[in-house]
């Protein structure tokens, strides 16, 4: 489990004026779960996510992590190294491998076949699914993803929902993802944290039940429209600035 | 696509040489624009012998070369080695760029001035200048690291120094090697110019030449290093093809 208290970040702006990115945000990522936090643009989620993962180090507030395996990071442009083949990718960096635990995560993430393939000029779901194949060699106990489905199109994108729905049932792996986009919190994730901007702070969590359902008929389910409008209008009772990307149409 | 690139190129070039054949040779013989066709033939044989081309080829050819493979060598080996020190001294390259307003020219003045006509001295001046230019174009690279190279090879739990050897300066080889291929050219050309001031290689033959007034011998001259270069640039691309093929 990896607890959060009080976590704040501040910066300085291009003129040199410091700015609170967010404050005072706590929560917690329990093992096995999907948590998702829903924020708009500019709210902090990216640095969020690369304080949990060890990447930025400049923040107050506590940060406990209980897991034992490594934490992944999955950004919103996944990449892969043009280098290597899609196999030295998933290897790059380790030492013992176990072949046949390779063959079945290889099989899982649907790569099987393009071990050899250079990922070069390929999609960015398939670069996903390397990263996805890279987290499990390694055993990662969670993984966080940084908006990961806004570059991919339909397809790839109910592709990969589904795939991590699988990977759930398959697996013992926590996630924490960071998005602007409600129906993909909504379908994966076992708990959200509604998180608004200037500054950023958490204003509401909400329990989802979706999260174990792969049927995506859910989306028109009175639940899930009740849910969705429960967030929208959380977002829509703060100022303009906090809309969501999807929801300024 | 590249086929038919490659026949529209050679269709018209061939339009060319014959506009030029058909110009040059019965319509305007006698010109100061361009030579009569077959002066350049006659001339492609006799310049070899007047102007001693095979020693200045010999000369040019490896003063460009020999400074361009060891430049590349060592300032990739040595970058590689020390990519992540050197990633800090980024805002000090950005403070002595007024190296740009400095013309090229006084590079190969005051190194012909230290070391007159020295052979070796050309040797050095293009490994430098070679090394001078690769190494600016690695700072400039520099400012291109994609965060994502990072993340990735902090999830594959390299630590900060593996992660600059490894991934990041991999990740900005291709760009350097096309800026390789780009200094190539204008290798060619500084150089031409250093052994056009100190009278040695294909620049001196180009002073001989100029001389005597030998107008076919000017032509003739720039053919066979245009061959040269492209030869050259045609090997540099195979190998970015074959081990810097992928875009960042």
């Amino acid at each position: 489990m990896i607890e959060i208290k009080n976590l704040s970040k501040e910066f300085v702006d291009d003129y040199g004026v410091k700015n609170i990115l967010f404050k005072n945000i706590s929560f917690k990522i329990v093992d096995n779960e999907f948590t998702s936090i829903i924020a708009p643009i500019g709210a902090g989620k990216s640095s969020l996510l690369k304080i949990v993962c060890g990447i930025e180090k400049n923040y107050s507030g506590s940060f406990t992590n209980d897991f034992k395996n490594p934490i992944f990071l999955i950004p919103s442009k996944p990449a892969s190294f043009p280098w290597l083949t899609t196999k030295e990718n998933i290897l790059f960096g380790l030492k013992n491998v176990d072949e046949n635990n390779l063959k079945k995560i290889i099989e899982f993430v649907g790569l099987d076949g393009y071990e050899s393939h250079i990922p070069n000029n390929k999609s960015y779901g398939f670069r996903f699914r390397i990263l996805l194949a890279q987290a499990l060699i390694r055993n990662s106990s969670l993984i966080l993803l940084d908006e990961p489905f806004t570059l991919m199109d339909a397809q790839t994108r109910s592709e990969i929902l589904i795939l991590i729905k699988e990977l759930r049932e398959k697996f013992e792996i926590s996630f924490l993802m960071a998005t602007t986009n409600i129906n993909d919190a909504l379908f994966l994730s076992d708990k959200i944290y509604l998180m608004k901007k200037n500054p950023g702070e958490i204003i509401k969590t909400i329990e989802n039940d979706f999260a174990r359902k792969k049927d995506f008929s859910i989306f028109n389910s009175n639940e899930f429209i009740k849910k969705r409008e429960e967030i929208i209008n959380t977002f829509k009772s703060l100022d303009y600035s906090n809309m969501l990307a999807d929801l300024i149409v | 696509m590249r086929k038919n690139n490659f026949k529209t190129q050679l269709y018209f070039l061939l339009t060319l040489l014959f506009v030029y054949i058909l110009l040059f040779e019965f319509i305007l013989p006698v010109n100061k624009v361009l030579p009569k066709p077959s002066l350049l033939i006659e001339s492609f044989s006799s310049i070899w012998l007047d102007y001693n081309l095979l020693t200045s080829m010999a000369l040019t050819t490896t003063a460009v070369y020999l400074s361009l493979i060891l430049s590349f060598a060592v300032i990739f080996f040595l970058s590689k080695q020390f990519i992540y020190y050197i990633i800090s001294f980024k805002d000090i390259y950005d403070s002595i760029e007024f190296y740009k307003y400095i013309p090229s020219l006084f590079a190969v003045i005051i190194f012909v001035y230290w070391f007159n006509d020295s052979i070796l001295a050309e040797f050095i001046f293009g490994f430098v200048f070679a090394s001078a230019l690769l190494k600016i174009s690695l700072f400039d690279e520099l400012k291109n690291i994609k965060e994502e190279y990072y993340i990735a090879a902090r999830n594959m739990g390299l630590n900060e120094k593996e992660i600059f050897k490894k991934v990041i300066f991999r990740s900005l080889e291709p760009a350097l090697f096309k800026k390789l291929i780009k200094i190539h050219y204008s290798l060619w050309m500084i150089i031409l110019i250093y052994e056009y001031i100190d009278g040695n290689g294909f620049g001196g033959a180009y002073k001989k030449i100029l001389l005597y007034g030998d107008f076919a011998g000017i032509f003739v001259l720039t053919i066979i290093i245009s061959l040269l270069i492209w030869i050259g640039s045609l090997l540099l691309k195979f190998i970015q093809a074959k081990y810097f093929f992928w875009e960042s």
